[in-house]
């Protein structure tokens, strides 16, 4: 673009983009030292700029369009990202933003109503269901051989299934490492595809438990002084007791063969281990004399199950892996396991609480596993609710009791897995279009200061709560007559008994009301359907 | 935002972190969308289209490597899900009616929102008239505001070719604003009035 002044036709382009606002500062110089000696060409590029003024005061709003679609595309890769596999590493360290947190929690609420804090609950308690096999054996048999490399190994690894009985029904799966017979590692996915990592080393009654996702480490120590410091809900470790007992094949356990059979293409046999309500069945391999499959079923009608597979003994490991040191930048928590005596008050705690989450109906048993998975659960269901509430009503008040038990309902219809994706799209749809409804129109209360943190620490406190009055109560000895009968009972009737015992050395029973008073009384209540609360339902002392 | 965040925010993404990604595609569904409407029939069409384009381009995020403009490559992945997704576009284009014809402008405030709002769709209907190559290029500056580059990737074609189409296709504006006043009320004389 020299000395073009005389030959206009060669600024046309120039002047066209110049108007579009698509040349170059240097080429709008040359242009514009041409405008300097052209008075067309000057006239036209005002013409042209004119027009493009209008072209561009013509473009469409696009708001609506905008926010719909990076809503659906974010809903497209979050979908893709949760069917990749877990082993990578730079998932776990999103720290997402409001938005998308609220996104995911929505499709992460669809696909379990069970809030994380309380799923990592759940996969230590279901793991406890060992703690009450009762133990004893018969006849020296092959079951034994299988049992045997589990205990003896330096170190073992394999695949374990936690499935649990609705409402709503939910499967868990972790990868469990062992070192020496008294260190576990365990990395379980929970229901939103975050992952939970315990560490437990119970030759020194610690254990460590990691949230990736949100950088939090619990530190727990045993107070206890027993040489054997395994809590009673000690996570993967209680097996190691379920395999010792049966290996040291004590009278009392009912056990059959099941024959042989084949899984993934190779020949097994199998032997069904029965001690109501506790069952185990376990398949080995004859020729190589290892386990290939373990299942154990607890709790009331089989509610809790879990499947240990993959078995691979003595790989070497990592000591590192067993670590119980927190990893850096991740927020500690510190706590000692509890081990002080139960008492009566943790049993009517334990009602309270269970029937404050029940519409004020009791459990239908003391089951230790039953209650307490159930319990979780129900609580899990209120945290998720909670948390999308404040998504979806920032700054609102929280829902009120009937609000709550509106949602749970559509919640538990999404629970049940059983719709396809438009009806599951349609609940998801009612959901937000009862808690937006409900709020419009309310008055703001300011935003809430309950971070995951603090309601983890509520959840655990309350958890803790039951599950020491549900003990309580299961290790009450068969001497004290203890009979539970709130089933089908509801909390407020003073002259309703639901539970009763004789404490020790005692001649008068206590009987706990529906009300949650207490009174004594020489006999027990004249309830005809009284339910025993005695072994093997309880836990082994 | 500028370069330096935008290519903070790719290598973020690019190492798999969505929260990354989603910034992105704030910063582009809006152009995309509209260059989509550009290209097709109706709002919804363009939303499916620009939406397409944003998953896939998180699905390739690996293969973007700065050679371009970030957003000149996913005017190309958009160019791509068109041509995919709408082989007998052109002959669907020719049966409706105008897109961005059809769509009501909002964008003015209420005082001047009539008179603009006749002037909007006077400049619509014009671009709308001008033959395809011209009105795409036309409706990608301004509607869709993508610059040159964006443009050649969106239509495939050569950045020497986008020029041109887009200095013939002004100079055809051009020409019928001189015949018949598309514009009573652009510029100073309009910001003049009340």
């Amino acid at each position: 673009m020299n000395d073009l002044r005389h030959n206009c036709e060669l600024w046309a382009e120039p002047i066209s983009l110049l108007a579009a606002g698509c040349l170059s500062t240097d080429e709008e110089r040359d242009v514009r030292r041409h405008f300097e000696t052209c008075p067309d060409c000057r006239e036209r590029f005002g013409q042209l700029t004119q027009l493009c003024g209008a072209l561009a005061e013509a473009q469409l709003p696009v708001n609506v369009a905008e926010n719909a679609i990076v809503e659906r595309v974010m809903s497209a890769v979050a979908s893709e990202e949760s069917r990749r596999p877990l082993d990578r590493p730079q998932a776990e360290m999103i720290q997402p933003s409001p938005l998308t947190r609220s996104r995911n929690r929505w499709r992460w609420i669809m696909r379990s109503p069970v809030s994380r804090i309380a799923a990592v609950a759940i996969v230590v308690l279901a793991v406890g269901v060992a703690m009450f096999f009762q133990g004893g054996g018969g006849t020296a048999f092959a079951f034994t051989d299988f049992v045997a490399p589990i205990l003896k190994a330096k170190t073992t690894k394999c695949k374990m299934i936690i499935e649990t009985k609705g409402p709503p029904v939910q499967t868990l799966t972790s990868e469990v490492m062992t070192l020496d017979g008294a260190r576990v590692r365990q990395v379980t996915e929970l229901p939103d595809k975050s992952k939970v990592v315990m560490i437990q080393d119970w030759s020194q009654g610690k254990s460590l438990t990691l949230l990736p996702a949100s950088k939090t480490a619990t530190v727990l120590t045993s107070s206890s002084n027993r040489k054997d410091k395994t809590p009673e809900n000690g996570g993967f470790f209680v097996f190691f007791r379920l395999f010792q007992h049966v290996a040291e094949d004590k009278p009392g356990i009912e056990h059959e063969s099941l024959g042989e059979k084949e899984i993934d293409g190779r020949k097994v046999v199998g032997f069904h281990i029965i001690s109501q309500p506790h069952d185990l069945i376990m398949w080995g391999d004859p020729k190589t004399g290892l386990p290939v499959r373990v299942e154990i079923t607890s709790g009331i009608e089989g509610s809790v199950k879990a499947t240990l597979s993959d078995f691979v003994f003595n790989v070497d490991m990592d000591e590192s892996l067993f670590s119980l040191e927190p990893p850096a930048g991740y927020t500690v928590r510190k706590g000692k396991t509890d081990d002080s005596p139960k008492e009566e008050k943790d049993l009517i705690e334990m009602f309270r609480e269970y029937s404050k989450l029940s519409d004020g109906a009791f459990p239908d048993s003391l089951d230790f596993l039953t209650t307490s998975t159930s319990f979780g659960k129900k609580a899990g269901l209120r945290m998720s609710i909670q948390k999308m509430w404040e998504d979806l009503a920032p700054g609102k008040r929280k829902p009120n009791e009937e609000q709550m038990r509106k949602l749970e309902k559509l919640m538990l219809k999404l629970a049940e897995g059983k719709l396809n994706k438009e009806q599951t799209q349609e609940i998801a749809e009612q959901i937000k279009e009862y808690i937006e409804t409900q709020t419009q129109n309310t008055a703001e209360v300011g935003e809430t200061q309950e971070t995951e943190g603090f309601r983890q620490a509520q959840f655990n406190e309350v958890f803790r709560r039951v599950q020491r009055g549900l003990n309580f109560a299961n290790k009450l000895p068969p001497s004290a007559d203890a009979h539970y009968v709130g089933k089908g009972v509801s909390f407020g009737a003073a002259d309703t008994p639901i539970f009763w015992y004789r404490p020790k050395d005692s001649q008068n029973y206590r009987v706990i009301y529906a009300d949650l008073s207490v009174r004594d009384s020489d006999t027990p209540p004249n309830v005809s359907k009284g339910q025993p609360v005695s072994a093997p339902s309880r836990p082994k002392e | 935002m500028s370069e330096d965040n935008e290519r903070e925010l790719i290598d973020r993404a690019q190492a798999g972190e969505a929260v990354a990604f989603e910034r992105l595609a704030e910063q582009h569904a809006a152009r995309l969308w509209r260059c989509a409407l550009a290209l097709g029939k109706d709002g919804h069409w363009a939303e499916d289209l620009a939406q397409e384009t944003l998953v896939e381009a998180w699905r390739s995020l690996a293969r973007f490597d700065s050679r371009c403009k970030f957003s000149t490559w996913l005017y190309g992945i958009l160019r791509h899900r068109f041509l995919k997704g709408r082989p007998n576009q052109k002959a669907a284009r020719h049966s409706s009616p105008d897109a961005l014809g059809q769509v009501p402008c909002t964008a003015h405030t209420p005082s001047r929102s009539a008179e603009a709002s006749e002037d909007a769709g006077r400049i619509r209907r014009a671009v709308a008239s001008l033959p395809e190559a011209h009105r795409l290029v036309v409706e990608l500056r301004f509607f869709a505001g993508a610059t040159l580059d964006e443009i050649a990737a969106a239509l495939g074609c050569p950045l020497g070719t986008v020029k041109s189409r887009l200095h013939h296709a002004l100079e055809k504006l051009r020409q019928m604003n001189l015949e018949v006043n598309l514009f009573t009320s652009t510029g100073e004389s309009r910001d003049s009035k009340p």
